[in-house]
């Protein structure tokens, strides 16, 4: 279930109702109909495990789904399933296999360490916001790629890096050999950043320019807790550019089935479905019958000698109906994979703090600080006395902090902090028995900040001295 | 002191319901207003929050655990209907009963180990593809109803959805969230 402040994310304003009005209404109605509870079987809702079962396997589906004893392929419901295809999409018996091309990676030779740091890119310091001199004060923070992947005589180029040791933006290019159609719906399947040495983070992507012959795009992601990116090997992946799939209703099936058996529904040639399949039109399948279309992980779809189609959803699942997707949901223009790999290498202009001290919570400790221009990161440990293994961390800490930060002539400016991710590690009993998680949290600036004259950073009423 | 909320509930407390109230009436507001992404005037939002919680009590003897994600899902389920009454003519969901079942006791655990770590790892995602998944997932809507209620392109709603199941795939496994 989502938390409040996952909910307030959404809400432009508050709800607004009476809480007397709403007892009233309830008790009112209540004694009025007299209703007796009713015994109705209703679908499960496990939203979050459906989260995950989307994210994961087809072991991780039928692993899950009898874990929540068949509640959690329910919850499926209307929608595809939304698991990954773990498996390539086997070929239809009118394809020829094609022997694809190896992606072809052009490395550029080894470049000597400049003397000097590159010029912040304008494409970047536009999306950025950043003026001049704060674009010269970042220089060192800037790293000169320059290398490019090729496929399908498309060309991927990385351009420049900028970073800290907890965020770093990436400005990435495709150039296309001739005009793409549908420029306005085209982007790409796939489109990652990896890192060699990190699983704590997020990344996401903006479009920094598009025409008909190239696409340029502003890479950001955000370590959460880990080692500094700077000296990590950094990975960037595309795939595939084209567009969403528009369903037809071909295309789309409902299936029904019962509590407890896989759902198998028969499309037959004419456009009819028959949801109440037996046993017996499964034993009638000709042998010859093979898999000719494997879209999301679990589902087998045959073909009859009569040209229907049976399609069938493995696994036990309850009483509901099911949407299955007869083709991919995406359709590529250029099928093809770019990727381009290399260490990143910066300098890092954060400020630090390092101490311990109680902040928010008497549970809670403050144990680092870190103020770059782009971004920020506190480090706690949560130290709880609680029951049964329960832990708050962190709901300890406030998702809004009020900041300030000190300047060289005494003067405060405001900051907000506001925090959006972080990551904690499992909470462990110490000595004494209380349960301990470190725990770290930070944001990255919309806008980065000027630092060059922050002494410390002032939160709760404490000052922190930063240097 | 161990909640005992859910308890009384089944045995037919009516102060229990009127605790429920209390509790957790504004946050099934919340969810209903996200849901339906927008400010429902005070009677209206009364009226379906009236809903909720009688649906929260004729459902009271399927209650296991606790009381909020139970009523949590029958909050989501009332936006829908709730949306549906305002998009007649448009293909939604099948009608589903308001009140959901929650997970037998002894699967909480692991549930609850996986919630846990699926949070964090939402969490851990950019806020555009956060507050995508919050509807997906938490809110159980649809990529239509989403497109509906924000204005935002269904087809850009997709290819978003498809690049985050990836990235959240990515934080789980990284994170050594297996069902393997």
């Amino acid at each position: 279930m989502p938390a409040e402040w996952e909910l307030d994310e959404l809400l432009s304003e508050q709800p607004r109702f009476d809480l007397e009005a709403v007892k009233r209404r309830t008790l009112a109605r209540m004694e009025e109909t007299n209703e007796q509870p009713v015994r109705r079987r209703a679908p499960l809702r496990s939203f979050l495990l459906a989260a995950v079962i989307c994210a994961l396997s087809v072991s991780a589906v039928a692993a899950a789904d009898y874990a929540t004893n068949g509640q959690l392929t329910r919850a499926l419901g209307i929608r595809r399933p939304q698991t990954e295809a773990v498996s390539e999409p086997e070929p239809t018996p009118e394809e020829t296999p094609v022997e694809e091309p190896e992606p072809v990676q052009l490395q550029e030779p080894p470049e000597a360490v400049p003397e000097e740091p590159p010029e912040l890119d304008e494409q970047i310091a536009d999306a950025l916001q950043i003026d001049q001199s704060q674009a010269q004060r970042l220089r060192p923070a800037i790293q000169a790629v320059k290398r490019t992947s090729e496929d399908r005589d498309v060309r991927m180029t990385v351009l420049q890096t900028l970073g800290d040791p907890a965020c770093l933006y990436i400005k990435l290019r495709f150039d296309f050999p001739e005009a793409m159609p549908y420029k306005e719906y085209l982007e790409f399947e796939d489109l990652d950043i990896s890192f060699v040495d990190s699983n704590s983070y997020s990344w996401q992507e903006k479009i920094l320019e598009q025409d008909a012959c190239s696409i340029t795009y502003l890479l950001s992601a955000k370590l959460y807790g880990e080692k500094s990116l700077n000296g990590q090997a950094v990975t960037v992946t595309a795939e595939n550019y084209g567009h969403p799939h528009q369903y037809t209703a071909d295309e789309v099936v409902q299936l029904a089935g019962e509590a407890g058996k896989p759902y198998t529904t028969i499309l037959y040639p004419d456009g009819t479905i028959d949801w109440e399949v037996t046993e017996e039109d499964l034993a009638a399948l000709p042998p010859e019958a093979e898999p000719t279309i494997i879209y999301s992980e679990g589902f087998t779809i045959s073909l009859r000698t009569d040209g229907s189609k049976v399609v069938t959803y493995d696994g036990e699942h309850g009483d509901q109906m099911l949407t299955a997707y007869l083709v991919p949901d995406f359709d590529a223009v250029v099928a093809g994979k770019w990727e381009q790999s290399w260490t990143l290498s910066y300098q890092d202009l954060s400020l630090y703090w390092k101490g311990e001290t109680e902040l928010f919570d008497p549970r809670l400790t403050l144990t680092e600080l870190r103020l770059s221009p782009l971004s920020w990161s506190a480090d706690f440990t949560a130290t709880e006395d609680v029951p049964e293994g329960e832990t708050l961390n962190f709901n300890l800490i406030p998702k809004d902090w009020g900041v300030q930060l000190r300047r060289r002539d005494g003067s405060l400016t405001d900051q907000p902090l506001h925090w959006s991710g972080g990551s904690g590690s499992s909470p462990v009993p110490n000595e004494a028995g209380l349960f301990v998680t470190d725990i770290t949290v930070g944001n990255v600036f919309d806008q980065p900040i000027d630092l060059s004259d922050v002494t410390a950073v002032v939160i709760d009423g404490q000052e922190f001295p930063v240097n | 002191m161990k909640d005992d909320l859910a308890a009384r509930l089944r045995l037919g407390d009516l102060a229990a319901l009127e605790e429920a109230m209390d509790r957790y009436a504004a946050y099934a507001a919340k969810i209903i207003a996200a849901y339906l992404n927008r400010a429902l005037p005070p009677e209206d939002m009364e009226e379906v929050l009236s809903d909720v919680f009688i649906s929260l009590w004729n459902s009271r003897e399927r209650l296991e655990g606790e009381v909020k994600p139970y009523l949590a899902a029958i909050a989501r389920n009332a936006a829908r209907q709730k949306l549906r009454q305002s998009r007649p003519s448009e293909p939604l969901p099948e009608d589903r009963e308001l009140a959901d079942e929650t997970p037998l006791p002894e699967q909480q655990v692991e549930t609850a180990e996986r919630a846990d770590a699926l949070r964090r790892a939402i969490d851990a995602m950019p806020s555009e593809d956060r507050t995508l998944f919050i509807r997906v997932y938490y809110l159980e809507q649809t990529v239509e109803e989403i497109a509906a209620v924000t204005g935002q392109n269904a087809s850009t709603l997709r290819v978003r959805l498809h690049r985050g199941r990836k990235k959240l795939k990515h934080i789980l496994l990284e994170r050594g969230v297996s069902c393997d």
